[in-house]
């Protein structure tokens, strides 16, 4: 067989020209003042409260106070990281509490059964199954993220329900409950053990091909997998690393409390998926960093601290968290401009 | 794959060098342009392929050697960009064997295809819009095996760029998602070229690119060709095909119906070979049926500006008339037409519409008030994917009146939604089934028919026929002057400058942000054209 080679003496090819037209009359809109408002407006919402608070509250400024404010929101602080990462992925995840309070209940089990160490692995491993079957659900099977974890949260809750008969499990914590309530200086142990996880999330996310995916696969799934991108190992090892950091919250739980309490953590999913939307963290995938999840737990966690100090009632918290949610997406949607139009 | 990249060799490894030799000797030998027997580079046999129990592709053969640019022709969902994806691993459960350089290739990923060394412009860009130029360039490939590093990443895109010698000025740090779709274009080619191919398939890569751009590109081709590069190139502008491709492949209904050597074509026998009938010469025909005359005032821009790209553009439409819009991309013609329907906000100037002065606030607002635009970028600003062809023909109609058909008249809605199916020759022709899944050519009528279903007095059209083969793109050319006819407003943005000149009544002309010319038909020529919209741009050379 023969075939024809068009002209080969190979024209040389001009390139594609696009700076003749001004580089700004490619581009759909200005990149703008968006992105630093989304990076820094957090932060600075948070330094304003702090400053505020500290003016109308005197026992608001206390260092006891304010190490009170950094320990009591580690445990959320670290399951939002994971919320991060699946919600970066495209997906999120309701069966964060079932996680954490089941984990807590079977390390509870075996701090007496068996001694700390099997404790811990046994709540991490129940973090990484349940992750596991999320994520081959969701980035295997194709089901809806909200269907499958809640299907998840459902089952597992369920399950610890019927073999607990929902009566709380006495743990002898030791290590954990230092975790959870010791102080190095004054700096809760807790908090420290969450910024070692943020940190490491943040290395994930944007220093490994990993992290990149996750990004990648969040913004447009199908791009990515014709470019070669491994679609479903790198959703799938976002829910294992959400699951993970879930269980790591049970412990941290247990710590504090001493005690396995299957009705425990019921607000964690809800709550972490609120901290992740104050973050700036997109719904639908592909956005979010680590340091404004970061601001984002610390804002709602002062909030909650003020809104005692001031005693105001326990019942309008939700209310006020609610309020923050909605200044911090409406912001967020003016500061991306009339990206729907 | 990898290894290519990092030892920065591009498109020059070490075999196609090889194979280069071979043409160019044998190029001497038996002149400018034929070779005696160059290896067989690709061989696809007996492909099917099937969505459900619809067989969209059946037995096909494809064969292109190393070094040649081979034309794949065909009607709007003929199963062209099918075979492309099956060949890029996209569709892991297709029929038939495939083999490259001889050996049997299993194409059951993507990630399988690029070992193979296939690569892709894809007809549906395969960009993520969050990430960067650079990281888009680089995606699926980075180097390493656990850490990734934006600043080598930004370098080797850099690097593999300059290497590959077109493309240039491309900002490597901007997200994608705000770069214009003729820019995203661009990314995609750049991306599929840095792929170190041994097989390159273009899907319509013309359909965005205006004149010059896409001799460059033709230029490109050639170039990649004569290294030993298979090419596929699928274009509905059957003169490129014929003028760019030395053997061609014609798909019809999942059927090859024709193959051979691009010589023993012509426009007419191809046509037909395409349609399975004969083609009329549309064009000729609308030169002589100009407008029925012109109407009273429909819209007004009055000094629009939107930034730097749209400044101080005043000019009226009337009822009853098609105007283009002619520019190169860049110019602003876009971001004008996004303007009048309120989706880009006015730094300057006003607009009025059916007499009176408005403030738009979105294009919802704008179709109450009587004005549609069908966007250029059907992926990201067009179809509601996941949902029903029906839905997304009424989409635009509800939002202009929405007691029309009211919630309760889903057969008012039906009925509306088959007829437009029917006029705009949208197949398969069936309106359940779920937009994303047409093919390119008729997702854009879709697009179109759900502008006109809504309709508006005044239509904006910015590239009505992007990727829409030739019959049904003489049939929107015969639409959009029907709505002319029916006393409607029309403005369509093109970089077709044939049909641009075929359709339209009054040109506008469009450089660098500002309005610089005014012409009616007849007032000015092909050549005349392509001067005034690149003269003094530096896109002419
Ligand atoms: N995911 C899918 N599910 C069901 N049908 C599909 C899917 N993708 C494509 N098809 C159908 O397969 C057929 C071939 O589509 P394809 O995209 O290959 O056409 P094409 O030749 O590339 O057309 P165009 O010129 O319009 O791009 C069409 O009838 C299309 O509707
Ligand atoms: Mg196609």
């Amino acid at each position: 067989m023969s075939y024809v080679v068009p002209s080969a003496e190979a024209p040389e090819a001009a390139p594609l020209d696009v700076t003749g037209a001004s580089e700004a009359a490619l581009l759909e809109r200005d990149g703008g003042s968006w992105n630093w408002l989304r990076r820094y407006g957090i932060w600075m919402a948070l330094a304003v409260l702090v400053l505020l608070l500290s003016v109308a509250s005197p026992s608001f400024r206390t260092v006891s106070n304010l190490t009170n404010v950094l320990e009591q929101n580690a445990m959320l602080g670290i399951v939002a990281c994971g919320m991060l990462v699946m919600m970066v992925s495209g997906g999120f995840d309701l069966s964060v509490g079932a996680v954490g309070a089941t984990g807590s209940v079977v390390a509870a089990y075996f701090t007496d059964h068996g001694g700390l160490a099997l404790a811990i692995v046994a709540c991490l491993v129940i973090g990484i199954v349940v992750g596991l079957l999320n994520g081959l659900l969701i980035a295997k099977g194709g089901i809806n993220a909200f269907m499958t974890t809640f299907a998840m949260a459902s089952i597992v809750t369920g399950i610890l329900f019927v073999v607990t008969s929902a009566a709380p499990v006495n743990a002898n914590a030791g290590w954990l409950t230092t975790l959870a309530l010791g102080e190095v200086g004054r700096v809760p142990d807790a908090f420290i053990a969450y910024v070692v996880i943020a940190t490491l999330t943040w290395v994930l996310m944007t220093r490994t091909k990993w992290g990149h995916y996750v990004y990648s696969i969040g913004g447009n799934r199908e791009a990515s997998y014709l470019s070669g991108v491994p679609v479903v190992a790198s959703q799938v090892a976002a829910f294992v690393f959400g699951g993970l950091c879930a269980a790591m919250g049970g412990l941290i739980l247990l710590g504090q409390s001493n005690i396995g309490q299957p009705s425990s953590a019921t607000d964690w999913p809800l709550t972490a998926i609120a901290i992740c939307v104050i973050a700036g963290v997109s719904l639908s995938g592909g956005e979010g960093r680590v340091q404004e999840t970061v601001a984002a737990t610390l804002l709602l966690g002062v909030v909650a601290d003020g809104l005692n100090l001031l005693n105001v009632s326990a019942y309008v918290q939700p209310a006020v968290t609610g309020g923050v949610i909605l200044i911090a997406v409406a912001f967020d949607k003016m500061n991306r401009g009339r990206r729907l139009t | 794959m990898q290894a290519a990249l990092l030892g920065g060799s591009g498109l020059h490894s070490d075999e196609k060098v090889g194979a280069m030799a071979t043409e160019s000797s044998g190029a001497g030998v038996d002149g400018p342009s034929t070779v005696q027997g160059a290896p067989l580079r690709l061989a696809m046999r007996g492909i099917t392929k099937s969505f459900g129990d619809v067989t969209v592709l059946r037995n096909a053969d494809l064969e292109v050697a190393a070094g040649e640019i081979h034309g794949l022709v065909g009607q709007n969902g003929a199963g062209k960009s099918t075979l492309t994806r099956i060949l890029a691993g996209g569709y892991p459960d297709y029929h038939g064997t495939v083999s490259i350089d001889g050996e049997a290739a299993q194409l059951k990923s993507p990630h399988d295809a690029l070992q193979h060394g296939v690569a892709v412009i894809y007809q549906e860009f395969s960009l993520v819009p969050q990430l960067t130029v650079a990281e888009n360039i680089v995606l699926g490939v980075e180097p390493g095996s656990v850490s990734y590093r934006p600043g080598v990443v930004r370098e080797i895109a850099a690097r593999l760029v300059r290497e590959v010698g077109i493309v240039q000025g491309l900002p490597l740090d901007y997200p994608v998602g705000r770069l214009s779709a003729a820019m995203q274009q661009r990314v995609e080619i750049a991306k599929a070229l840095t792929r170190n191919a041994k097989v390159l398939v273009l899907d319509e890569p013309t359909s965005r690119l205006a004149g010059p751009d896409r001799e460059r590109l033709f230029g490109l081709m050639r170039r990649i060709a004569a290294e030993g590069t298979a090419l596929i190139f699928i274009s509905h502008f059957l003169d490129e095909v014929l003028a760019v491709t030395s053997r061609l492949t014609v798909l019809r209904d999942g059927v090859v119906v024709a193959s051979g050597r691009t010589s023993g074509f012509d426009a007419v026998s191809l046509g037909s070979a395409v349609m399975g009938r004969v083609l009329e010469r549309q064009e000729a025909k609308e030169e002589q049926a100009p407008s029925l005359g012109r109407g009273e005032v429909a819209l007004v821009a009055e000094n629009v500006s939107c930034g730097r790209q749209t400044r101080n553009v005043s000019f009226s439409l009337n009822r009853g008339e098609v105007v283009g819009l002619a520019g190169l991309v860049g110019s602003g013609r876009s971001t004008l037409a996004k303007a009048l329907v309120g989706a880009v906000p006015l730094v300057g100037g006003r607009i009025a519409i059916g007499g009176g002065y408005v403030k738009l606030r979105g294009p919802r607002h704008a179709l109450r008030a009587g004005v549609a635009l069908v966007p250029e970028d059907r992926r990201a600003q067009g179809l509601v994917r996941v949902r029903p062809a029906r839905e997304n023909l009424m989409l635009m109609s509800l939002a202009r009146s929405p007691s029309r058909f009211g919630l309760l008249n889903p057969k008012g809605l039906r009925r509306s939604a088959r007829k437009a199916i029917v006029d705009f020759s949208v197949r398969p022709a069936s309106d359940e089934r779920r937009a994303g899944t047409f093919s390119g050519g008729n997702q854009q009528k879709l697009l179109l028919a759900r502008a006109i279903l809504a309709e508006p007095d005044v239509l904006l059209v910015d590239q009505p026929t992007a990727g829409v083969d030739v019959g049904t793109k003489a049939q929107i050319h015969r639409i959009l002057r029907g709505l002319a006819d029916q006393k409607k407003a029309v403005l369509v943005i093109s970089d077709d400058i044939e049909e641009i000149l075929a359709l339209s009544d009054r040109l506008l002309i469009m450089r660098n942000g500002v309005l610089v010319g005014e012409r009616r038909r007849g007032g000015v020529d092909k050549d005349e054209l392509v001067s005034l919209i690149s003269v003094g741009t530096g896109q002419q050379t």
